[in-house]
Parts: structure tokens; C-alpha cells; sequence
């Protein structure tokens, strides 16, 4: 049983407040990805869980201990470095081998782990190369193979494919979201690419100098951001965030005004808000669906810019000083010049007030 | 400036350009070193005196086989020989551990760590007169030493061969001991912390770590130090002539010693110049098989 | 207990480092003191470690008195002092330029026998200098470079190129040439890619490179003896006038002039200590 759970963390230096106040928690089985943009503290709060960084203050507890004044070695983790951290005078299977030299294997039981590692990450053929005749996505799963081959009390992964290729990092993602599974230990993940972060984990946590923005799931952090940043951070095409004001309130139905167009949007429920004040609205770029008429609750411009995405195309969509974009199919063979309407769709729309926070009726 | 005629293109044409910035330097050390060296090897083949007049008279290896054949010159080796494995040997080691112990850091190091490379900043008669003066038996320090604590006597350390080895490489190690430290312990600092964190959530032993993942930074430095101290301790003079003038006897009679005194007080320059010659020779083979080996080895890990 | 980072400790080791410190440090100390101290005092048996101290000493290196007068004269030590700053400073800046300039046509136009090229040049340093004392010595004579600054100043390039030419050679191997072509395409000239994106690159190297010429050329006295002058000489040859014979070595006067040569080189050492750390193993290790 063990959970790694973090307790008003802080870390400081100096004048800089790199992590701040900072409480999660993560139980056995559970993938943690700590998301944010880079210098938002992730890799430090993960640093002061494996103990390479004394927080400033606040508590650490590993398997229900208290761990703030024990060293590193002796929390029992295994962490796989952003930057591998290979031993360049060892092969690779010496270094997948090096964490077991403190348990007191036997050569038999050393070589059987080393195989089992080197199998499952498809490390057979390399095994007796130095890190300097590695590929980088070799040396990345022999990062990952030296944290696995122990039977710590839980794993630390610092951002493990941000150095791949997007090849590589597709199957790295399947292949490490596997083993995970197949540990059931608690695990922490630092990245900053959301796409790892939606796959990988079971429960995000939205980091923004040094401050948690969120903590759900990755289905809630997608569908329900508890704010703007939140909201525009995860998602690609990045979500359409607009000023508006609201004009009128109908129940749950309310008339919002973006600069000259006024777009009547169903919120299915009923929300705190006023008329007249200022507001934002989120709407993502595949949140809207084409429409032929210029009613009400749709959105209408003309197109300006068409981007190639493949099989869609993202359009920017201009109505004097306000453009917003949208992903749609080629299938609309849509070209510039075209006017469109565009209608959000139903329960996908989100409203956030003038300091950035969600209204929602939970 | 039109770039592309003139005088200034040709020089600058780049093809040319790799001799074209190599040549000031080839220039210089043609004049300076390079000349005087073929000269100096060319008197080699005459039989030369500077004290004479006489006109130096071609004589092939005359120069050579007296060398050679003197009983000194393989004495001379052979003390040479003493005195750089002992001095090299003692900077390796103790340079090695000063380096560990400069390696964190610590409050005040930046001070603490000039104190111990002051030795290497004064010059080869500063530290011959000096340490002349320590082991002084009537005054110096050394003496005084072990009168009070040990024997009731004057100790002469300079007295017997071995005790002025000994001196002459205690004082020649002294000096050139922070020259190694600093290349170690350049080495040990820029080894990546990353390597140790890793190596901390391995949980790997302090001798683990060190063979595994400092030594391997550390080494090819050391050997460079060992390469440039042995290269220039074969050369030794003025501590030598300084403290112990060769003696007792030719107890520490070096090379270089003895070719002062061939040239300069037996001027038989031609026979100084042959002695240079072979030394060189010993020098470069020994070199060559030494960076040879170096390469042989790092190709090897590969 | 407190926790501390990897590669920091405290000051029980400051203790234990000070203690090594002082006492390699102890024959330099020795010096220090002597300089402060009478000739009675410094060979005084048993040894005396609180005295009175006196400047005399360091007033005799200027100021002399001449045998059978009281008058005091000016040594002229000025002089030699400015000597030791512009030669040595000129030859260290000499050997930087044109070995940098070689390490660099080293390492990015290699020719063929490289190698032996480089080996060439490390063997410079092999002789026993006295060996070529004497046709150096001619060949100055007669071409009037004798006791001339710029004699002595191309001497001590020369001796500085092999170090200078193998340091800064493995730091321009390691340097990565993509940001060169990019200014290239970017229209930079030759020149403005060397001095605007190599040699910033390289700046450690220079610092470790400067400080050990420096020290080399400082202390030189061989080749300072026989190819300058009384107007060109440099510390070292006119220390060793003034301690006289072997017998009557004035301890003293020799300390206190080795204590304000050192100044320098100590300052300098201090100040380019950091880069001088960093600069020294770039290129030599593999990565």
C-alpha cells in the first residue's frame, strides 16, 4: 500500500516562490501528471518528493511516513531523470542492473530482471552499448527500464518523453501507460505536453507558478477547466476565449453580446450572473457545427484564414474585430471569402467571469 | 571593399584558410624554436668547444658515441628517472586527494584554495633558495625540527644521496602539487549533478559512485597533468643546481644539470648539444607511447 | 540533521580544509614572514615565530646603499617590475591571439598530418632549455634582437604556443558549428563569426589558457637572464643579482621581493578562479 500525499508544500528561493502551498494526493494505482507550462513548479514539487530538493515547508508523507527529513535513499522511489542521467562508463545493462546492487541480488537474479526490463521495453538488442552510442528514444526507455526494474514504493517519471520524436513518442506513451498499469504503484509524471498528460495519467494537476490551478480527471479537465488558463491551456486547437457582455437572462438561457454579435447560448441550467457586467466565454474550436442560417444562437463570419490539419481544416472566422476558429471537415469544401454560421453545440459552452473563474451550476 | 579580388581574397580564399591561420604560429615557433633547434642539432655532428677558438670540425656521431659511452650519462638517466616517478608520483596522489578535498563547496573555499596553488606561483629559484634554507642544517627549520623532537642532533638531509633525492623531490612535488589539483579538481566539478542525484535514488554505495561515475571525468585529466608535469620535470635545472648542485657527488646529478655543466663548465658544446638530442628522443618515444596508448585505450571503450 | 544538496558541505569541513591548507601553505607563509623579518631574526635557532617587524626589507629592494657610503640609491626595481608586467602581459596576449587563431585552423581546416603537427609543436617543450640557450642566444646577438622588448616578447610567445594552441584547440572540437553556419547564412563575414560566436563560446578556455602562460613567463629567468638587458630585464634575473653569492643570501630582501611579484598573478588567479574551473576541462573529457 503505498500513497505519496504532499501537504502545503512550499519551496522558496530566495524571493522566488517556486511551488506554493501545494497539496495532492496520490493513491497506489494512480497516475498523477503534473501539467503547466515550463518554470511552474512541477519538476520541483517532484524533486521534493524524491528528496533532491528540501521544501521550505509543508510535509512529505511516502506510504503514510512522514519523509521530510529522510535522504533520498532511503525513501525507496525510483525516478527516471528528464535528462536520462545514463552512467556513460556503464553498458545499458549495467545501468538498468545498478538500482538492484543495493538489495543484495544474486548474479542470477540481477541477469533475470535485466532481461525482463530490457524485453519489455525492447532493450534486447542494445544491451551491452554504452549510452554514448544510444539513440535518444533508446536512452529514454533505458531511463524508464532503470526506475521499473525495482520494486519501489513509487515511481517518479520527470517529463520521460520530452526529448522524442512524435513517432517515438506515440509508442512510448502506449508502452509506458502499459507498464503503469501492469506496476500499480503510485506515480508521478512532470510534463508539459498536455497530449502525454490526457493519455498517460489517471488524474491531472494544472500547475502555474507554483500555484495548483485544477486536479480532476483527464476527462474533467477537458470538459469541465475551472478556468480560463486551465481552459486555454489543455485542448489543441487552443480554445476560442472571447469577451463578452450579457444582454439578457432567460432562465437558463442567456443572450451574450461579443462586440457587435449577439448570440443567444442554452446553458441547460441556470447561472449566477448579471446583466449587463463583463464575462468570458470558452468555446472550442470543434465545439461548433456548421449551420445555413444567421439565427440567434449561432455565431456568423466570414472566413479568413484556412489551416491544413490533415483530414480538417481550421478556420478563422473574422465578423469585424472579433475572429474566433473553428475545426471542421474538408467534407464542406468551405473556401476563403465564404460567410458561415457557426452554432455552438449544446452543453459545450463555457462561461467564466472577469477574473478568469468558472459559473457552473455543480 | 570588393571582396572578391586582391590581395585580401587570396589570403582569404578558403581553401587557404586553414594554413592561413595556422601560419603566425608555425612562423613563430619556426624562428624562435625551431631554428635554433636544427642548429643546435646540426653542432651536434661537429666537434665543437665553446672556450676555443677552434673551428667546430665534422665528426658524424663522434659527439654522440662520447656521450653514450661516458660512464655518466646512464647514471644520469637513471637519477632523472628517480626524481620524475617520484615527484610525478607524489603530485598524482596528493594533487588527487587536494582535489577531493576542494570538490564541494564550502564556505571560505575560494580563499583557502588559493592558499594551496600559491606554491606553483613562485618561481623555481624562489623555492630552491628556500628550501635550501629549511634544510640548512645550522638554521633551517627542518633540522631544528628534529633536533627538538627527535635525535638532539643537527640533521643533514642534504648529506646522503637518498636524503637529497628525497629533498630535492619533496620541494619539486611541493611546488607542482596544486598544478594537478587543478586539473582534478576541474574534472571532479564538471561531472553532472544529475549523475549523482541518480546515483542517490539508486542508492548506490560512496565507493560505487566514485569508480562508476567520478573516476571516469576525472581520469583523462589526471593523465594530461601526468603528460605535462613529466614532460617538464625531465627537465629540471634550477632546483637541482640550487639546493644540491648535483651532489653529494652526482647523487642528484639530472640531465639537466649535467648538460649545464658540460656546455657551460666543460664547454664541450657539442657534446651538451648530443646529450640534448638524445634526451629529446628518449622524451618524444616515450611520449608517442604514451599518447598511444591513451588513444588506444579510448577507442577501446568504444 | 540538517539536510544539504549534493556537492555542498559545511563548516566542519572549511575546518578540516583549513587545516590542510595552512599547512601546505606553511613554506609560503615562512617566505611571507622573512620578508617582515631581520636576517638575526630569520636564522635564529630556535626558530622565532613573534618578532618585531621591520620594512626594511622592502625599502632595500628600491633603495640601496652603495659599499662604503651611507647614501641611499634608487635600485631601479620600478623598473623591473613594469618590465615582468609588459613583457609577460604582451607575450601572454601574443600566444592567446595567434595560438587561438592556430587551435582554431586546427580544429575546423584540418590538414592532412594533423596529428603530427600538433605533436610537432608539443615538442617544442622538450628541451632542456639550456640546449638552445646558445644558438638562440647567436641568433639574437645577431640579429639585434638582443635585450630588446620584442626579442624577449616573441621568446615567450613561442614558449606559450604549444599549451596555448592544445587548450584552446580541444575547446573550439567541442563547440557546436551549427550556430556558426547560421550566422554565416546570415551574411556574418569570417572574421565577425570568429570574434562574435566563437571566441564568446571559448571564453573559459582563455582564462585557463592566460593564467597558466602567465605563470610561466612571470617566474622565467633563464631565457630573461641572457636576452635582455638592464633597460628590458624582468624580475626574476634582477632578484637573483641581488641575493648575491650562495654564502651570503639576503633572505630578507629575496622574500619581500617575492612577496610583491606574487601580487599579480595572485589577483588575477583569484578573480579568473571560476572560469579558470569551468575552463579547464572542456574538451578533454568525453561526454
Amino acid at each position: 500500500m503505498a500513497t505519496i500525499e504532499l501537504q502545503n508544500l512550499t519551496k522558496a528561493f530566495g524571493d522566488l516562490i517556486a511551488v506554493d502551498n501545494v497539496s495532492l494526493k496520490v493513491e497506489e494505482n494512480e497516475v498523477l501528471c503534473l501539467l503547466g507550462p515550463s518554470g511552474c513548479g512541477k519538476t520541483t514539487t517532484l524533486r521534493m518528493v524524491a528528496g533532491l530538493e528540501t521544501a521550505t515547508s509543508g510535509d512529505i508523507f511516502i506510504g503514510n511516513k512522514n519523509v521530510n527529513n529522510l535522504d533520498t535513499r532511503d525513501r525507496n522511489l525510483a525516478m527516471a531523470f528528464q535528462f536520462y542521467a545514463l552512467y556513460p562508463s556503464l553498458t545499458v545493462a549495467e545501468n538498468l542492473a545498478n538500482p538492484l546492487h543495493a538489495d543484495n541480488l544474486s548474479d542470477e537474479e540481477i541477469k533475470k530482471k535485466i532481461l525482463e526490463v530490457a524485453d519489455i521495453l525492447q532493450l534486447r538488442e542494445i544491451v551491452n552499448r554504452k549510452p554514448h552510442q544510444l539513440a535518444e528514444g533508446e536512452k529514454q526507455r533505458v531511463a524508464v527500464g532503470r526506475a521499473i526494474i525495482r520494486d519501489p514504493e513509487c515511481f517518479l517519471f520527470d517529463e520521460p518523453l520530452s526529448r522524442l520524436d512524435v513517432q517515438l513518442r506515440e509508442q512510448m506513451r502506449g508502452q509506458i501507460k502499459e507498464v503503469l498499469s501492469d506496476l500499480k504503484k503510485a506515480t508521478v509524471i512532470v510534463t508539459h505536453d498536455q497530449l502525454e498528460a490526457l493519455t498517460m495519467a489517471t488524474k491531472i494537476a494544472v500547475m502555474r507558478d507554483g500555484l495548483i490551478e485544477q486536479v480532476s480527471s483527464p476527462h474533467d479537465i477537458f470538459a469541465k477547466p475551472n478556468n480560463t488558463f486551465v481552459a486555454g491551456f489543455i485542448g489543441t486547437p487552443q480554445m476560442n476565449i472571447l469577451e463578452c457582455n450579457i444582454s439578457e437572462i432567460n432562465s437558463s438561457i442567456i443572450k451574450i453580446k461579443v462586440l457587435d454579435q449577439e448570440v443567444e447560448i442554452d446553458f441547460k441550467t441556470s447561472l449566477s450572473v448579471n446583466k449587463n457586467d463583463s464575462y468570458f466565454i470558452g468555446i472550442r474550436p470543434r465545439s461548433f457545427e456548421i449551420v445555413d442560417n444567421n439565427t440567434l444562437d449561432n455565431f456568423s463570419g466570414t472566413i479568413e484564414l484556412i489551416e491544413n490539419m490533415g483530414s480538417e481544416i481550421l478556420v478563422h472566422v473574422k465578423n469585424n474585430h472579433l475572429t474566433f476558429r473553428s475545426v471542421q471537415s474538408r467534407s464542406h469544401k468551405l473556401k476563403i471569402g465564404d460567410v458561415i454560421n457557426l452554432k455552438p453545440k449544446n452543453g459545450q459552452v463555457h462561461l467564466f467571469n472577469k477574473s478568469g473563474e468558472v459559473i457552473r451550476n455543480e | 571593399m570588393n571582396r572578391s579580388s586582391g590581395f585580401l581574397a587570396w589570403f582569404m580564399d578558403p581553401k587557404r584558410r586553414g594554413p592561413m591561420l595556422i601560419a603566425p604560429a608555425i612562423t613563430v615557433l619556426l624562428l624562435v624554436n625551431i631554428i635554433p633547434l636544427m642548429w643546435s642539432f646540426g653542432l651536434s655532428f661537429f666537434k665543437y668547444r665553446a672556450n676555443t677558438l677552434k673551428l667546430p670540425k665534422f665528426s658524424w656521431f663522434y659527439s654522440y658515441e662520447k656521450v653514450l659511452t661516458k660512464d655518466n650519462i646512464w647514471e644520469t638517466l637513471q637519477t632523472t628517472a628517480i626524481i620524475v616517478a617520484g615527484s610525478v608520483g607524489v603530485q598524482m596522489v596528493l594533487g588527487f586527494l587536494l582535489a577531493l578535498l576542494f570538490a564541494s563547496q564550502f564556505p571560505l573555499r575560494k580563499i583557502l584554495l588559493m592558499f594551496v596553488l600559491a606554491p606553483m606561483m613562485l618561481s623555481n629559484v624562489a623555492v630552491a633558495i628556500y628550501f635550501k634554507l629549511f634544510y640548512e642544517p645550522e638554521f633551517g627549520l627542518l633540522s631544528q625540527f628534529v633536533q627538538s623532537f627527535i635525535t638532539g642532533e643537527m640533521y643533514v638531509l642534504l648529506s646522503t644521496p637518498a636524503g637529497a633525492l628525497i629533498g630535492v623531490i619533496f620541494a619539486d612535488a611541493w611546488q607542482w602539487t596544486p598544478f594537478v589539483m587543478l586539473l582534478v579538481l576541474a574534472g571532479l566539478v564538471s561531472v553532472p549533478k544529475h549523475l549523482y542525484e541518480a546515483a542517490e535514488i539508486d542508492r548506490m554505495s560512496w565507493w560505487r559512485k566514485f569508480t562508476t561515475i567520478t573516476f571516469p571525468y576525472v581520469r583523462s585529466l589526471l593523465l594530461l597533468a601526468v603528460l605535462f608535469r613529466t614532460i617538464e620535470t625531465v627537465k629540471i635545472f634550477d632546483l637541482v643546481f640550487i639546493l644540491t648542485n648535483g651532489g653529494p657527488g652526482t647523487a642528484t646529478e639530472t640531465i639537466g644539470v649535467l648538460v649545464y655543466r658540460t656546455a657551460f663548465q666543460f664547454f664541450r658544446t657539442s657534446n651538451s648539444a648530443a646529450m640534448g638530442y638524445i634526451l629529446l628522443f628518449a622524451v618524444i618515444v616515450l611520449t608517442s607511447l604514451y599518447l598511444y596508448v591513451i588513444k588506444q585505450r579510448e577507442s577501446e571503450e568504444i | 540533521m540538517k539536510k544539504r544538496a549534493i556537492g555542498q558541505a559545511g563548516w566542519l569541513w572549511t575546518s578540516l580544509a583549513s587545516v590542510v591548507a595552512f599547512i601546505y601553505f606553511f613554506p609560503v607563509l615562512f617566505i611571507i614572514l622573512t620578508a617582515f623579518r631581520s636576517r638575526s631574526d630569520t636564522l635564529a635557532t630556535p626558530p622565532k615565530w613573534f618578532f618585531t617587524p621591520t620594512f626594511d626589507n622592502f625599502y632595500h629592494i628600491f633603495f640601496r646603499s652603495m659599499a662604503n657610503s651611507t647614501e641611499y640609491v634608487a635600485t631601479g626595481f620600478h623598473m623591473y617590475f613594469f618590465n615582468s608586467i609588459y613583457i609577460s602581459g604582451m607575450s601572454v596576449l601574443l600566444a592567446l591571439l595567434i595560438g587561438t587563431l592556430a587551435a582554431y585552423g586546427f580544429s575546423r581546416h584540418p590538414l592532412r598530418g594533423n596529428d603530427t603537427y600538433m605533436f610537432i609543436i608539443l615538442t617544442t617543450r622538450m628541451l632542456p632549455p639550456i640546449i638552445v640557450i646558445v644558438p638562440i642566444f647567436l641568433i639574437f646577438r645577431i640579429t639585434g634582437l638582443a635585450g630588446t622588448y620584442t626579442g624577449i616578447i616573441l621568446m615567450y610567445t613561442a614558449f606559450n604556443l604549444p599549451f596555448s594552441i592544445w587548450m584552446m584547440k580541444s575547446f573550439f572540437d567541442e563547440l557546436n558549428t551549427e550556430i556558426e553556419d547560421a550566422s554565416r547564412m546570415d551574411g556574418a563575414s569570417e572574421r565577425s563569426v570568429f570574434f562574435g560566436v566563437c571566441i564568446p563560446q571559448v571564453k573559459a578556455g582563455l582564462a585557463a589558457t592566460s593564467v597558466f602562460a602567465l605563470i610561466l613567463t612571470w617566474n622565467e629567468f633563464l631565457f630573461s637572464l641572457l636576452l635582455t638587458n638592464k633597460l628590458t630585464r624582468t624580475m626574476p634575473p634582477a632578484m637573483a643579482r641581488t641575493i648575491g653569492g650562495e654564502i651570503n643570501v639576503d633572505y630578507g630582501l629575496l622574500a619581500a621581493m617575492i612577496c610583491l611579484f606574487i601580487i599579480p598573478i595572485f589577483l588575477i588567479t583569484y578573480l579568473l578562479q571560476n572560469q579558470l574551473l569551468r575552463g579547464v576541462t572542456f574538451g578533454t573529457i568525453k561526454k
